[in-house]
C-alpha cells in the first residue's frame, strides 16, 4: 500500500527536498500543529517554548476594512511537538503564500498511485459538506459557495506558481480541488514521487463573520495493491 | 470476511486467488495471461462478476487527513473495479464499509481514464 508523508520547508523555499541546503521537517500529523497567524514579535520562528493562548490571540492578523485589499495571512508556523528544551518549538514555513515560491509543502508518496492525488478541503473528515465560513459557507441560499473559500492552493510540482496564484479549495468539484501531480495523472514511478504545493489563506476585506472553525484538509489518493 | 477479495478465472481454466486485505489484495501479482472472468467480493458478501472484457482494473481510494479532526488518519474509502471493452470503460465504485455501489460508464479516451496508471490494467 502506497503511503503519504507531509513535510514543510523551514529553509530556503527555492531548494527541493533532498538537495544540499534543504531544511524540511516531517510533520507528526497527530501532534504537530500548523499555526496561520500574523507577523508578531513573540509568536515567530525560533520561539523555544510553546506559545500561550493569549500570545496566539495577540498575534492574530487583523482583517482590513474596505477599501483595503483582501488579507493574505502572512505567516504559517509549525509548532513542533517533539522539540525539547533549548530547541525551536516554532519554525516558520518558508515561502507560504508567496509568489514564485515552489518548494513549500511537500507530499511524499513512497510508491505508485492509480490516479492523480488531489488536495481537498471539507467541513470535517466525513467529507460531506462545505458550509464553514472559511470554505465559503453562507447563512443564506446558496449556503455552499466553494468559489469563496479562503483556503487557496496551487500545485508546484513541476513549476513555480507565478504571481497571484491560488484556486479556492472546498469540496470535490473539479475546479475546487488541486491536482498534486500538475495534471499529469497518476504517479507511475514504482519508488514513488515528491509532489509540491503552496497553500495560503485569503480573508476577504471587511469580512464580517469571525468564527472558530475547524475544517479538514485532506489528500485523496489511490493505490494498486 | 474470510474469503479472497477477488478470484480470477483465466481462459486456460487456471485460477488466481486474491488476498483478503484491501491494503494488500494481490492485484499486482496476477499472472499475465488472458482472463475469462473475475469475481469481486463486495463488503456485503455478494459478488460482482466481470467477464469478456479486454482489460480489467482494480485499485483502492484512500484519504489522509492532514488538518482538522482525526488528523493523520488514513481512511480507505472506495474500491474501484473496471472493465474495458473497445472504446468503453465501466467502473464500479464500491464503498469499502457500506458496500454502496455507484456505476459509471466512461469513454476510454476521456481524461480520467487516460490518467489512470497503466499498471492498474490486467
Amino acid at each position: 500500500m502506497t503511503s503519504l508523508e507531509l513535510y514543510v520547508n523551514v529553509g530556503d523555499p527555492d531548494i527541493p527536498y533532498g538537495e544540499t541546503g534543504a531544511d524540511y521537517v516531517l510533520l507528526d500529523l497527530v501532534q504537530d500543529i500548523l499555526i496561520w497567524t500574523g507577523v508578531d514579535d513573540i509568536v515567530k520562528d525560533g520561539l523555544e517554548r510553546d506559545p500561550t493562548p493569549t500570545e496566539l490571540i495577540n498575534a492574530s492578523p487583523i482583517i482590513p476594512i474596505s477599501p483595503e485589499l483582501d488579507l493574505i495571512v502572512p505567516v504559517c508556523l509549525l509548532q513542533d511537538y517533539s522539540a525539547g528544551t533549548g530547541e525551536f518549538h516554532l519554525r516558520q514555513v518558508m515561502g507560504m503564500g508567496e509568489d514564485y515560491k515552489r518548494y513549500v509543502f511537500l507530499f511524499h508518496f513512497d510508491g505508485a498511485t492509480a490516479t492523480e492525488p488531489q488536495l481537498e478541503a471539507w467541513d470535517d473528515d466525513t467529507m460531506l459538506t462545505i458550509v464553514n465560513k472559511v470554505l465559503g459557507g453562507s447563512d443564506v441560499t446558496p449556503i455552499e459557495n466553494p468559489e469563496d473559500s479562503m483556503v487557496n492552493a496551487v500545485c508546484t510540482t513541476t513549476d513555480d506558481p507565478g504571481e497571484d496564484w491560488g484556486a479556492p479549495l472546498a469540496g470535490n468539484g473539479a475546479t475546487y480541488v488541486v491536482k498534486l501531480n500538475q495534471g499529469d495523472g497518476a504517479i507511475t514511478e514504482i519508488g514513488g514521487k515528491d509532489l509540491y504545493a503552496n497553500i495560503k489563506i485569503k480573508i476577504p476585506t471587511n469580512f464580517a463573520n469571525p468564527a472558530i472553525e475547524t475544517f479538514s484538509l485532506v489528500v485523496k489518493y489511490t493505490f494498486i495493491s | 470476511m474470510n474469503t479472497p477479495l477477488f478470484i480470477v478465472l483465466f481462459t486456460d481454466n487456471d485460477t488466481y486467488y486474491g488476498r483478503k486485505s484491501y491494503e494488500d489484495c494481490g492485484w499486482k501479482e496476477i499472472p499475465t495471461k488472458p482472463i475469462k472472468k473475475i469475481f469481486f467480493r463486495l463488503p456485503t458478501g455478494d459478488y460482482i462478476i466481470l467477464s469478456d472484457y479486454q482489460n480489467y482494473g482494480h485499485f483502492i481510494e484512500a484519504v489522509k487527513v492532514i488538518s482538522g479532526d482525526n488528523v493523520g488518519k488514513v481512511q480507505l474509502q472506495t474500491a474501484h473495479i473496471l472493465g474495458k471493452r473497445n472504446d468503453k470503460v465501466i467502473e464500479y465504485k464500491v464503498h469499502v464499509l457500506s458496500g454502496d455501489i455507484k456505476v459509471h460508464m466512461h469513454e476510454a479516451d476521456n481524461e480520467y481514464i487516460k490518467s489512470i496508471n497503466p499498471q492498474v490494467w490486467k
